[in-house]
């Protein structure tokens, strides 16, 4: 877990770039292979709180490989995601939803268009 | 620095009785006594229970006994102790241990249910909201902060004497919907809580009020409870 939180906080929190996520998804994709082989301290079944830990581990590594992917794969800044190697925002290729699906082998990204209502997308500028 | 907690460990799966165990965590003057259990779980003993959950004072999860007073794990510093960094860590007294320092809060839920904890008006919903006088909200506005953390409730020497008192955390909440003039349902409140098992079996004994995580002055809201009380008796004869 502290392995996980280093390698996030370090490569895949605000500024971002693609070297640091290129490392933070190895990363997380290495600490994925070695959670296969987790063990419990506790095996009781009142109130295991190291179970449920163990279970919540799993979940965060997929969603912080899903992270790092998502974030390598938009190559703009783009409100709270900021690329310090794509300082501008692009709608030509990025004005979407990043999807991704659970398959067999890693996780597929794929995208869906923005339906715009009330709000014209803009640049912020403040 | 070197801290030495011995806590209690109680699981029911294995052991006959309750046992203290005795752990040493190196902790900052500024860490949290959480932090210091989160140490000890996560370094050396996985199989340590309690509860907490946001860890900051609001979710009110983490009420435990540090050194023979209820507190609030997440709220306490190390630092805030004058036991030369020797820690004794209990469960809530009272309730019933399900493991270590996790208790059984049903029965403290069923008592708060009991009260009825939410705005009772029949009347057909203004077009926009109910509105609230400033006045009276801050009136009441002390028991909004409860977070049903159980510590007045687990420390009133009431509770402990009489299985059926339905404890100051409860009674609190009762207080919040008698002051508040949206509720239409005040002497219903009243009622149900006029004997013994209700805001009578309070004695002022100010348990609540000292061992409250949030400052609550919980006897003081009770005691305006009892004056309501009394001044509708006395209208009424």
């Amino acid at each position: 877990m502290a392995r996980m939180q280093e390698v996030m906080m370090d490569k895949a929190s605000v500024f971002r770039l693609e070297k640091g996520l290129t490392e933070a998804l190895d990363k997380i994709r290495e600490l994925q292979k070695s959670y296969l082989n987790i063990s419990l301290q506790d095996k009781g079944s009142c109130f295991n709180r190291d179970l449920l830990d163990a279970l919540e581990l799993g979940h965060m590594l997929d969603l912080a490989e899903v992270i790092a992917m998502g974030a390598l794969h938009r190559e703009e800044s783009r409100g709270a995601h900021c690329r310090e190697d794509f300082p501008d925002r692009n709608d030509v290729k990025f004005l979407a939803h990043t999807l991704v699906r659970h398959t067999d082998d890693v996780p597929q990204i794929f995208e869906k268009a923005v339906t715009i209502t009330r709000f014209q997308p803009k640049e912020r500028k403040y | 620095m070197k801290c030495t907690f011995i806590i209690y460990r109680f699981d029911p799966a294995v052991d006959k009785e309750s046992r203290y165990q005795e752990y040493i965590v190196d902790a900052d003057s500024t860490d949290k006594i959480l932090d210091c259990l989160n140490k000890i779980r996560w370094e050396q003993d996985a199989t340590l229970a309690y509860r907490y959950s946001c860890a900051h004072g609001i979710c009110g999860s983490d009420a435990l006994v540090i050194n023979s007073r209820v507190e609030l794990a997440c709220q306490m510093l190390v630092r805030d102790f004058k036991t030369g960094n020797n820690f004794v860590i209990e469960p809530l007294p009272f309730f019933k241990v399900i493991k270590d320092l996790v208790v059984d809060l049903e029965p403290f839920f069923d008592k708060h249910r009991s009260v009825r904890p939410y705005l009772i008006n029949d009347q057909k919903p203004p077009e926009q909201e109910r509105l609230q006088e400033s006045k009276t909200q801050e009136f009441f506005e002390p028991a909004l902060r409860c977070i049903l953390c159980a510590s007045c409730t687990s420390s009133c020497p009431i509770t402990r004497t009489n299985p059926d008192y339905v404890g100051p955390a409860a009674l609190l909440r009762a207080f919040r919907y008698i002051f508040d003039s949206r509720d239409a349902a005040t002497d219903e409140r009243l009622e149900k809580i006029n004997d013994t098992d209700g805001v009578w079996g309070c004695k002022s004994l100010w348990w609540c009020t000292d061992v409250c995580p949030k400052g609550i002055p919980i006897t003081k809201c009770l005691g305006q409870i009892k004056r309501v009380i009394k001044k509708k008796e006395k209208a009424a004869s």
